[in-house]
C-alpha cells in the first residue's frame, strides 16, 4: 500500500542497526516526504531529543548499552523531552510484550521487520497522525 | 514513488545481502553447537537479533522468523528440551538457499 500522507513530519529514529536506519529513513523521507533524524544508540537518542525539534520518537528496544525502555525512562525524566512521543520497533510479536510496552509510557509499538511501504502509515496510526 | 523505494531497496539489499549471509552462517554454526551443549556467544545472539528484524524488510519474512525463533534459542542457552534443534537447521538451511537465491516471499 502506498501511504497517502502528505504532511511533513519529523521524527527521531533510533535503531542501533545500521541497515534498518537507512531501510526506514528511505522509506518515510522517500516515501512519505518526512524528515528523519537519526541515532544509533538511547544516548545519542537522549541528547538529539532535547536539541531537535521532533515529533516523535522511534525507538527500537534491544538496543546495546542503554536499551529502548531505559532510554524511554531518561526521556520521560526530562522536561524537554516528556512530551515527545514514542513509538518502540520490536521483533517481540506477542501481544503481552506489546501490552507492557505501552504500559511504560510508549504511544505505541510497531513490529520488526517492517514492511518499508506501510511504515509510515504504522507510525502514523500509532502515532494518531492518520 | 513505490517503485523508486523498490529500486532502493534492491539497491541496498545488494550490499546487505553478504553481511547477512555471513550472520546466517554464524547463528547456523551457533545453533549446531547449541546441540552439543556449548552456549552461543553474544555475536551469534546478536546476529540472529539482526536477522529477524532485517531480512522481512527486503522481502524475506518467513527468514526473519526463523531468525526470531534461532534467537530465542540461543538465548535459552544449551539443554531446553522444548526446542527442536534438528529442525531449526534444517529452516536455517532453508533461509541460507532461499536468500542466496534471492527468491523472496510471494507479495
Amino acid at each position: 500500500m502506498v501511504s497517502s500522507i502528505v504532511a511533513t513530519r519529523r521524527i527521531l529514529l533510533v535503531d542501533d542497526e545500521a541497515d534498518i536506519r537507512t531501510v526506514a529513513i528511505a522509506a518515510l523521507e522517500r516515501l512519505a516526504g518526512w524528515s528523519v533524524v537519526p541515532a544509533s544508540s538511547g544516548a545519542q537518542a537522549i541528547e538529539l531529543a532535547r536539541v531537535e525539534a521532533v515529533e516523535a520518537i522511534v525507538l527500537d528496544v534491544m538496543m546495546p548499552g542503554m536499551d529502548g525502555p531505559t532510554t524511554l525512562t531518561h526521556l520521560q525524566a526530562d522536561e524537554r523531552t516528556r512530551d515527545i512521543p514514542v513509538v518502540f520497533l520490536t521483533a517481540k510479536v506477542q501481544q503481552a510484550d506489546q501490552d507492557g510496552l505501552r504500559a511504560l509510557g510508549a504511544r505505541g509499538v510497531v513490529a520488526k521487520p517492517f514492511d518499508p511501504l506501510t511504515l509510515a502509515d504504522s507510525l502514523s496510526s500509532e502515532l494518531g497522525w492518520s | 514513488v513505490s517503485d523508486e523505494l523498490d529500486e532502493v531497496l534492491a539497491r541496498l539489499w545488494d550490499s546487505h545481502s553478504p553481511a547477512a549471509l555471513e550472520r546466517l552462517e554464524v547463528v547456523r554454526q551457533a545453533v549446531r553447537s547449541l546441540g552439543d551443549g556449548i552456549a552461543a556467544a553474544d555475536d551469534a545472539v546478536s546476529a540472529a537479533h539482526n536477522l529477524a528484524g532485517s531480512l522481512g524488510m527486503y522481502g524475506f519474512g518467513a527468514g526473519s522468523k526463523v531468525a526470531l525463533r534461532a534467537e530465542a534459542a540461543l538465548r535459552a542457552g544449551p539443554g531446553r528440551g522444548d526446542v527442536d534443534l534438528e529442525e531449526l537447521q534444517r529452516d536455517l538451511t532453508q533461509v541460507v538457499e532461499q536468500v542466496s537465491a534471492g527468491r523472496r516471499d510471494p507479495k
